[in-house]
């Protein structure tokens, strides 16, 4: 038998619920208290929802409406903020930008221009405007 | 009242306002206007950037994104029969028709004007009800302001989404997410999982941004594929001025003003509901109801005003009760809160430049819209229709990225919010609304905060927690809307159950 996805959900938040009790059994009653009531809700609530995804029909629409370009944004925007430290802000946005623009589709000269466009327009808000500093790598960060 | 308003004027006529004012409503209108962003998200994705602003600037940009994306949605609702927008579904249906036999310039310009009397009706509505009401709650102790919040929780999570029992669950998850850090009154440590970074709780702008900018911009990634460019798009011929025959759309936005502003006071209600109820009474008390999804202008301007009239209110129960009437108010609430304004009478009290300076700028931004969103204006913004969303989305992810990480300078955040992304996402997909998890978070706080303190003035004594009248109100009025879906299903079941014809 397949599981509606709400009840896999619903498993999935009882596996939170079971785990924040266990941690939060840990700590003094009255710093507790508040914690554990919504944990308890929670608990109840997850399984009325296990309960109603037995009874629901498969739904008809997928999870995922594009895999492949899904895949790929969370792929690239992982190793993006991975390398915002060790490479720098700047120097992982202008890559990442056009790496995934034209992994999703995007073509033609649009892409070098709106990635130095807002490269440039980010350290013009940011680090001239607001005087904030962001992450320059280890080649320019002294 | 008066004499807070006057006193607001000085500071919001200061040139940053006004420019802040002006930037608000043009970024809010392309916002709007492109499909799968939305004034949520928008304000979601501009809050970590307003840190180091001042509190009037700040919120000058939200009030101006906020009026202008609820009109900006009506542009691609015209011009391509795509809603900018939830709120805009109910423009399509007489917009694009306009658009079709070529009226599309007098249909953006009917929407343009509908738009900014709704959100002015509403922001006056928001001066005249919101200093009264937060008297009201002066009345209020902490076991009151406990079950305020719980109320809220409790419309929000019922009323916004479809089950009742996932928008409950999204409530508790984001009460539970503010638990997190340490405890105020005993300086335990909850959920920390011994990580020094979350000793301090998470910031409400990490959450925000991780659940309601980043999921809209996975999907924007998904549907690159299938969405490239405007074809099929509606040409904007110039159209005589609409002022002249503007006397004729006085009683539709009188009515459609009305509803919008009360559903906006009410919890849970969101712009799309009031948008649909205005269109659907102009509808029924129209002469001719055929004409009706066949390009009538009094459509479009039901449609839009009832829309826009309930930005401004839906900040009525947010600034006196800390309340939010919808999902843009509770992302606003959030703003307030980095800002350090916390809604309720202190407020107003001590910070009455800020707030009634917001309420005039809902207004200014309101009328801006008159300035901004005309022919012209609507011919620049739809060329935003034309940017790829293969473009756009690396583009939003970069920016949020930047932002949350200027919040604290700190690159824990920027994965935390991507694990609030993904979270999101998936909480999207399985149905679950966002909204109840941000004022969960931002509610958490205040609801244990007062609750324990009740306690501790009961001193043992619980039955204090409901013994006044204010508590069983607001109790008997959470009672209510937890059981208004179950008394519905029961009627619906019994409907079914009688025997047809």
């Amino acid at each position: 038998m397949t599981l509606h996805r709400d009840s896999i959900a619903a498993l999935a938040v009882l596996a939170v619920v079971g785990a924040a009790w266990v941690d939060i059994s840990r700590v003094a009653v009255a710093a507790a208290m508040f914690p554990q009531m919504i944990v308890a809700a929670m608990g109840i609530l997850a399984a009325i929802m296990f309960v109603q995804g037995m009874r629901r029909a498969a739904p008809e629409q997928p999870f995922v409406d594009h895999a492949r370009n899904l895949a790929l944004a969370l792929g690239l925007t992982v190793a993006y903020i991975a390398a915002v430290e060790p490479v720098g802000y700047f120097l992982a946005t202008l890559v990442f930008l056009p790496a995934l623009a034209y992994g999703i589709g995007a073509r033609g000269w649009a892409v070098p221009v709106v990635t130095l466009g807002f490269t440039a327009t980010v350290w013009l808000v940011f680090v001239y405007g607001f005087s904030r500093r962001l992450p320059l790598g280890m080649l320019f960060d002294n | 009242m008066w004499d807070g308003l006057i006193h607001a004027l000085p500071g919001v006529f200061a040139w940053q306002n006004v420019l802040a004012m002006m930037i608000g409503v043009v970024s809010g209108i392309v916002i709007g206007a492109m499909p799968g962003l939305s004034a949520t998200m928008g304000i979601a994705l501009l809050i970590p950037l307003t840190f180091g602003m001042e509190p009037l600037v700040a919120l000058a940009l939200m009030a101006g994104i906020y009026n202008g994306a609820m009109y900006g949605g009506a542009i691609p609702a015209i011009l391509l029969r795509i809603p900018g927008t939830p709120a805009a579904v109910a423009t399509t249906f007489d917009g694009h028709p306009m658009a079709q036999r070529g009226d599309a310039a007098r249909a953006l310009q009917i929407s343009c004007l509908s738009s900014a009397v709704g959100g002015s009706m509403s922001a006056l509505a928001l001066m005249l009800l919101a200093p009264p009401l937060v008297l009201v709650t002066l009345m209020f102790g902490p076991a009151e302001y406990f079950w305020v919040a719980i109320f809220g929780l409790a419309s929000v999570s019922v009323l916004l989404g479809k089950d009742p029992v996932k928008g409950l669950l999204a409530a508790a998850f984001g009460l539970l997410l503010a638990t997190v850090g340490i405890d105020n009154v005993s300086g335990h440590e909850r959920f920390t999982f011994g990580n020094m970074y979350l000793v301090g709780g998470l910031h409400v702008v990490v959450v925000l941004t991780g659940l309601y900018a980043l999921p809209p911009i996975f999907m924007l990634c998904e549907d690159a594929a299938k969405r490239a460019g405007s074809e099929g798009m509606a040409k904007l011929r110039a159209s005589a001025g609409l002022f002249h025959e503007w006397t004729s759309f006085i009683v539709t936005w009188i009515r459609a003003s009305l509803i919008g502003i009360v559903i906006g006071i009410l919890p849970g209600a969101g712009g799309s509901l009031a948008a649909f109820l205005a269109y659907n009474e102009e509808k029924r008390t129209a002469k001719n109801p055929a004409a009706f999804g066949q390009g009538e202008p009094r459509g479009v301007a039901a449609a839009e005003c009832g829309n826009n009239a309930d930005n401004a209110a839906a900040l009525i129960p947010t600034l006196t009760l800390g309340v939010p009437g919808s999902a843009v108010a509770a992302v606003i609430m959030g703003g307030l809160l980095v800002h350090g304004l916390q809604p309720g009478p202190a407020l107003f009290r001590d910070h009455a430049d800020t707030v009634y300076g917001f309420m005039i700028q809902m207004l200014l931004t309101s009328v801006l819209l008159v300035f901004f969103g005309g022919v012209l204006a609507s011919r620049i913004f739809a060329q935003v229709l034309r940017i790829p969303p293969a473009m756009l989305a690396p583009c939003l992810l970069a920016l949020c990225v930047v932002g949350v990480f200027s919040v604290q300078n700190s690159m824990f955040d920027v994965y935390l919010m991507f694990g609030f992304g993904l979270i999101g996402y998936a909480m999207d997909r399985l149905g679950f609304p966002l909204a109840p998890v941000v004022l969960g978070v931002v509610l958490g706080g205040i609801a244990e905060m007062n609750l324990r303190m009740a306690l501790i003035i009961a001193q043992g004594d619980n039955w204090l927690l409901v013994s006044s009248t204010v508590s069983q109100i607001i109790i008997a009025l959470t009672l209510v809307v937890l059981f208004v879906p179950l008394i519905r299903h029961l009627r619906e079941r019994r409907r079914e159950a009688r025997p047809a014809g």
